[in-house]
């Protein structure tokens, strides 16, 4: 039991964490500073959102490249529709509408994958497009300045501690809902009926009609999961930026699924767990914050986050065959 | 009649028009197990589909613990403890063993929350029922073939199964598994449960059950006890003909051998192997699995190149590295699982049929010749029939005898000197595999050495005029068909299994 907890990529992802801090901090020391803790914590923030959608549809077998799509289209329309009305709603309320069109969009995945049956990764490629492209057809272009309560919302502070020299770091409220939102998708995953039926349709989609699973229900609650989760990524992202521009978010979805890959996740055998996937989002929030501050070019940072990949792929595949044997 | 589990009465059952059960009467007999044999394509699936509510049918009825029912949907026949066992066992690989036991359960019970700690004490007890030690917390993507049986076993036990249907529950698990195996029908027979038991394999069959229903044509064509029953009656019920079983008679001619191996080995696989094939001869190598066949067989073609010894084709001495140097050497191979080995099965049965030719068959620039083409696959295929075939069907779409004669008809058009199968029936019906063993006489018959890897010790007997017995990497016996009982191949057989348990 003690050997198999130890060879589990959460362990190995914990020890790389500690490992990796460890070098940074012993070129730059300020790594581990209050202030940088607190701003890796706001720049993993969305990419810990997001990758929850993509472990939910990971885990159900499936690859999924319209989140991004969705989330930008909620956090532009929702701001726009905000704007058009002179509306200055409560943060919940805006919530609620982000998440109730994210419903919507996922739904229209689903539409897609139970009626024409087509493969997750297609369907979504296709939305992808579909979602981005309605935008510019039909929202509207440009730049906006978000009503005043999200953006207080997105200023919101949840700690604040002045340092010696009296810099102020600061934790936003917006690392709770990653706090909340990850709790209620492990319950799901780990404790629901629904969550294991992800599982079982990604492990054996055959197999699980066969043991009576209602499948195109579980895709469209799925999605609908799915679509909820990326319109609070989207609120939150309208919120941190202050201004939205049609378009934003797109085009970033490749970074979220790498964590995901790393925290151990794979679509074609349906495994995948929240604790490994929040890891793996750490794991590349610190590798791409530290070499941002040690002025690593970002195209040397996207290098090393190839080289990351395979290596975490690779030890994953080798850690699978000892068990083999 | 009270002792009756399931009765299926005048069932009727068609797809596009096309009758596949005709008017059929079947029963089970509760806590016995029955066994059901027949062809592909005689309605067994469609049978068994039928009996877990997954097809409806279209006229009859089905009595199920002395209800009728004119409508039977799977949740109605997994509360009428219905069970399958399929042969693709339906079992998830990304979920722990306990977790694969019990959902089915949960599922059927309508639980929404998960209880994990409940889930692996039943699943440990189900597992123990059946005597199977699997750790309940690894993956099942972890686990043997036969431990994935085990596995699905336990899982319809939990189920609260009356009847437990196993669809050719051997085709992938090794002798001493199935020994298992049918020992956990007997047990189970013994605590109450019916099995119902679906095979090609007509030993087997005499061994498991109490009764016997043949099927052929959508129709059972026997009931009734095994007592009686002799391989050649269930044969003819199967197909409708009789099967003539003879041996293979051959004569040496007076030149010196095709195949001749001296000393070969390959560390911790074989050693020592010596023997020799001549012109026309069709040789046996039989042995348990396990025992360096298959790996024997694929260094002779360059899969798994041997570490030392010699190989003489025509009296040449020739290294075998690879596959290109043993086509060179005019050796072909037709390995034993032909789906994921032997045939690209998306492809069209004439591709197929061609595929070693390319080289042929193509211009100097690596352009292909179409004409060409045409005309090499239509010879290569009109060499034997093959049902329901059409040149741009895929093969996939063909049945297993089928797709074997199809894989071996692309290696004949290599025309090689030497051909060496490897376990050439597995998984085939009684009717292609006595087509499969006049094609292999044919082929000899024109010169070409054949090698037969089987442990099929019947079909050895029918195909080969001698045949050696392999043992832990090692020749132990060399037999000449003719000269030899199949008792005496048997006894030598089970001699090696006692000798490796002791």
């Amino acid at each position: 039991m003690a050997k198999r907890i130890l060879k589990s990529n959460e362990c190995v992802l914990i020890v790389l964490i500690a490992v990796l801090l460890v070098a940074f901090y012993t070129v730059n020391p300020a790594v581990l500073s209050l202030g940088n803790v607190f701003s890796m914590c706001s720049s993993a923030t969305l990419n810990a959102i997001f990758a929850l959608p993509v472990l939910l549809i990971f885990v159900s077998g499936g690859i999924d490249l319209s989140f991004m799509a969705i989330a930008s289209f909620i956090m532009f329309t929702t701001t726009k529709i905000l704007l058009n009305n002179n509306w200055n709603p409560s943060i919940v309320i805006v919530f609620l509408i982000g998440i109730g069109m994210g419903i919507g969009l996922g739904c229209i995945n689903a539409l897609f994958v139970n009626a024409i049956k087509l493969p997750i990764f297609i369907v979504t490629l296709a939305t992808q497009f579909l979602f981005d492209g309605s935008i510019l057809a039909f929202v509207g272009t440009g730049k906006q300045v978000v009503p005043g309560k999200m953006a207080d919302f997105g200023k919101m502070a949840l700690l604040q501690i002045e340092s010696d020299g009296g810099r102020i770091s600061t934790l936003r409220a917006t690392v709770l809902i990653v706090v909340v939102l990850y709790i209620l998708i492990w319950l799901l995953l780990w404790h629901t009926r629904l969550g294991r039926n992800f599982y079982l349709i990604g492990g054996d989609m055959q197999a699980a009609e066969r043991a009576g699973i209602n499948v195109k229900k579980t895709y469209v609650l799925l999605f609908v999961i799915v679509g909820a989760i990326c319109g609070i990524g989207g609120i939150v992202n309208a919120c941190t930026l202050r201004t939205v521009i049609a378009g934003d978010l797109i085009g970033g979805e490749m970074p979220v699924i790498a964590a995901v890959i790393i925290g151990g996740a794979n679509a074609e055998e349906g495994k995948g767990n929240v604790v490994a996937t929040l890891l793996g989002v750490i794991l590349i929030t610190v590798i791409s914050n530290n070499l941002t501050i040690l002025k690593v070019p970002s195209y040397m940072q996207e290098f090393i986050l190839g080289i990351f990949i395979i290596l975490s792929t690779v030890s994953q595949v080798l850690r699978n065959r000892q068990k083999y044997r | 009649m009270g002792n009756h589990l399931i009765e299926l009465k005048h069932i009727r059952k068609s797809f596009f028009g096309v009758d596949v059960l005709k008017d059929l009467n079947f029963s089970i007999e509760k806590g016995v197990s029955t066994s059901l044999i027949g062809e592909n394509g005689c309605g067994k699936s469609t049978m068994i589909k039928i009996i877990s509510g997954f097809y409806e049918f279209d006229y009859g009825e089905i009595v199920i613990n002395g209800k009728k029912y004119h409508h039977l949907t799977p949740i109605e026949a997994m509360h009428e403890g219905i069970q399958v066992v399929y042969q693709d066992f339906s079992l998830f690989p990304n979920i722990t063993v306990a977790e694969n036991i019990m959902t089915n359960s949960l599922i059927a019970d309508n639980r929404r929350g998960i209880p994990w700690k409940e889930m692996t004490q039943s699943a440990k007890k189900a597992l123990e029922r059946i005597g199977a030690d699997i750790d309940t917390d690894i993956l099942v993507s972890e686990l043997s073939v036969a431990q994935k049986q085990l596995v699905a076993i336990a899982r319809a036990i939990v189920m609260d199964a009356k009847l437990i249907i196993m669809d050719e529950p051997t085709s992938a698990i090794t002798y001493k598994e199935i020994e298992i195996l049918l020992k956990i029908v007997q047990e189970l027979n013994a605590a109450g449960i019916a099995v119902l038991f679906v095979s090609h394999k007509l030993d087997e069959v005499k061994a498991v059950s109490k009764n016997v229903s043949v099927m052929r044509n959508g129709n059972i064509v026997y009931s009734g006890g095994i007592e009686g029953m002799t391989q050649e009656k269930m044969v003819f019920y199967m197909t409708g003909r009789e099967l003539v079983s003879r041996t293979f008679i051959y004569e040496r001619p007076n030149t010196e051998p095709v195949l001749q191996v001296k000393g070969l080995g390959l560390k911790n696989y074989y050693k020592d192997i010596n023997f020799d094939v001549y012109e026309g001869e069709v040789v046996g190598i039989t042995g348990l699995l396990g025992c360096g066949r298959s790996e024997l067989a694929k260094s002779l073609f360059g899969l798994m190149p041997c570490d030392c010894g010699e190989i003489y084709m025509h009296g040449n001495a020739v290294q075998i590295r690879s596959v290109r140097d043993a086509m060179k050497s005019k050796i072909a191979y037709v390995p034993e699982d032909r789906l994921t080995e032997g045939l690209h099965l998306s492809s069209s049965i004439s591709d197929n049929a061609i595929v070693c030719l390319m080289e042929k068959l193509s211009s100097r620039c690596g352009f292909l010749n179409k004409r060409k083409m045409v005309e090499t696959y239509q010879e290569v295929l009109n060499r034997v029939s093959i049902a329901g075939m059409e040149y741009d069907k895929e093969v996939r779409m063909l049945s297993g005898g089928n797709q074997q004669k199809v894989l071996l008809l692309k290696w004949i058009a290599t025309e090689p000197d030497l051909l060496i199968l490897n376990c050439p029936t597995v998984g085939v019906d009684v009717g292609s595999k006595s087509d499969i063993h006049e094609l292999v006489h044919k082929i000899a018959e024109t010169g070409v050495s054949v090698v037969v890897i089987s442990d099929d010790l019947p079909e050895i007997r029918q195909l080969c005029n001698r045949a050696y017995m392999m043992h832990d990497g090692m020749f132990c016996n060399e037999f000449k068909i003719s000269e030899t009982t199949s008792e005496e191949m048997e006894h030598f057989l089970t001699n090696n299994i006692k000798g490796r348990e002791e």
